[in-house]
């Protein structure tokens, strides 16, 4: 597994456009410490590797689909309560053109 | 060094389902922004996606109509990216079980019908709406959850016609499984096209080209063409193509680079965990496939069987509601191809002239069936029975009573009542006697005016024109 430093979290930040100070990056490299050694501990469990990545905690199958009836939507108030800038009924945010 | 062209087409459809695809909002066009939204779609915390029942009867429909495999286990994944059209900061795809694979549509090429493969189709959710301006952007969340259907093709195409063609058929499967508008221009239907080219006879790609904003049939094919010539001068100059994504520019007709693909995305893909596996029963996939609506080339292969010519039944099917409205008339008449013909022509005229859409004509189309056949029974002339047309469009009136507002009577087919107007016209009409028997065929025509003249319209013009030729030779 590849080590987690800084240097691999300013990348990651980077990468998710992610603005990050120092005692941030001190104490997620204290959470990945913590992780890591709780990832060591299941590691330990015999047999684990014969088993494929879980999803769900059991298998399960469903047969729900719910049919096609729309619901009253957010008033547009509502919906926009959050925003921290709007301008003409919109969310409004810096230009970054992908 | 002759080159030959290697084109693939990712399309993605948006459905008209009444709701969205993981949320219950409505899935409506054109509304004030950010009035169709639930929290799901602005991803607030605590929200749980469902999914659309129409949705997946839609995606099974579209994929038996390519021929595809049909995954009887939906399941979804994460496709993950940090941008602000994407509220959750990932979108619900399906990756690594796509509800079809395998399949292929076929098209009209110069050669033939061609098979084009289509690799798989997946549902997914459609990212919200940016409006980008100087400095800032704009978000409508409306969009945001709108069911897609991504059809992914082999890169089997050689021509901009070709995927022109291929983006057609796809159109019309789409349109007439009922699943889509199949709008280009209002984005209901938009394309990215893969182009690369390589020397005849070579095995390994070239290098792969994405261009995107097409929005228009015409312009796939215009802007694969334009890429093909583009990247041909390249390599022929000695220079290399890049990776890269560009876009089709209209106003200038070509394709402009929008950014170089350094290396791939890493979109960290893994199963959506709110959202158990669902098993579609047997009965549930046959009961979407045996209700689908019929298709665009069942509908073209019995239109055809009616006698209506390719062109006709490629006019008609080009518009659903021209389509439907055509049905809806074929019971009553006696003769499809006259009734295609008057839809054609005479409705379509009257709609332009008048700018409607055939959804706000009032006269339906039983009613144009019973003028039809009402000029074959009564031997109407074709201008009277536009007559009669044009005063039933114009007063609502039945096409009987508009026939006796007219004065329209039936044209005389037996020869004794046209021998009185024949007899006449050539007693009065010497000279176009002589001028016919010299060779001037324009003279028939003269006279066969002078009798539509004499009887008001009664005398059928093509036994009136036997008949003068007749007693022209006894003359």
């Amino acid at each position: 597994m590849k080590e987690v430093n800084k240097e691999v979290l300013v990348d990651a930040a980077s990468r998710l456009l992610f603005s990050m100070e120092e005692r941030e990056y001190d104490t997620l490299l204290e959470e990945f410490k913590i992780l890591k050694i709780q990832m060591e501990k299941i590691g330990k469990i015999e047999g684990l590797d014969e088993y494929p990545p879980m999803t769900f905690p059991f298998p399960c199958e469903v047969d729900f689909l719910r049919e096609d009836v729309p619901s009253k939507p957010l008033s547009r108030d509502e919906a926009l309560r959050n925003a921290g800038s709007k301008q003409d009924n919109q969310i409004k945010l810096p230009k970054v053109v992908k | 060094m002759n080159f030959e062209a290697i084109i693939g087409l990712e399309i993605h459809v948006e459905q008209k389902t009444a709701s969205k695809m993981f949320s219950s909002a409505p899935n409506s066009f054109s509304r004030e922004p950010n009035t169709q939204v639930m929290p799901l779609d602005m991803a607030f915390p605590g929200t749980m996606p469902t999914v659309n029942k129409q949705a997946v009867i839609n995606a099974i429909r579209v994929a038996n109509a390519l021929h595809m495999e049909i995954d009887h286990v939906l399941t979804f994944d994460r496709k993950n990216y940090f941008y602000s059209d994407l509220p959750k900061g990932f979108q619900i795809t399906q990756q690594f079980h796509p509800i079809g694979r395998n399949g292929y549509v076929e098209v009209d090429t110069s050669l033939g019908k061609k098979r084009i493969g289509i690799e798989r189709i997946h549902m997914e959710e459609d990212t919200c709406k940016q409006e980008h301006f100087l400095d800032y952007t704009l978000l409508d969340y409306n969009r945001a959850g709108v069911p897609l259907i991504e059809i992914v093709s082999l890169p089997e195409m050689s021509s901009g016609l070709e995927a022109r063609e291929y983006a057609e058929a796809i159109r019309n499967i789409v349109v007439y499984t009922n699943t889509s508008d199949g709008k280009m221009e209002e984005g209901s239907l938009r394309c990215d096209c893969n182009i690369s080219i390589r020397p005849i006879g070579q095995k390994e790609f070239g290098t792969k080209v994405e261009v995107k904003n097409i929005n228009s049939f015409k312009n796939i094919e215009l802007a694969v063409d334009y890429e093909i010539k583009r990247q041909s001068k390249l390599i022929l100059s000695g220079s290399k193509v890049e990776q890269e994504t560009r876009r089709w520019d209209e106003s200038s007709s070509r394709t402009i680079l929008m950014r170089k693909k350094t290396d791939a995305v890493d979109y960290k893909y893994f199963c959506e965990p709110n959202i158990a596996p669902i098993r579609l029963s047997d009965e549930f996939v046959n009961h979407a496939i045996e209700t689908c609506p019929e298709l665009y080339d069942s509908k073209k292969e019995r239109y055809l069987s009616l006698g209506l010519t390719v062109s006709d039944a490629e006019i008609i099917l080009s518009s659903k509601s021209l389509a439907s409205y055509f049905e809806s008339g074929l019971s009553s008449v006696k003769n499809a191809k006259s009734l295609a013909n008057f839809l054609i022509v005479e409705i379509n005229a009257y709609l332009n002239k008048n700018g409607k859409k055939i959804e706000d004509l009032q006269m339906k189309c039983p009613t144009l069936s019973e003028i039809v056949n009402m000029g074959e029974e009564d031997k109407l002339t074709h201008k009277q029975c536009v007559d009669i047309l044009n005063r039933v469009l114009e007063t609502n009136v039945s096409p009987k009573l508009a026939k006796e507002q007219l004065n329209i009577v039936s044209q005389a087919s037996d020869d004794a009542t046209i021998l009185e107007f024949v007899t006449k016209v050539l007693d009065a009409n010497p000279q176009s006697i002589i001028d016919f028997k010299a060779g001037k065929d324009r003279a028939l025509g003269f006279l066969v005016g002078q009798i539509m003249k004499e009887s008001k319209g009664k005398v059928n013009p093509a036994a009136a024109s036997k008949l003068l030729k007749e007693e022209i030779a006894k003359r």
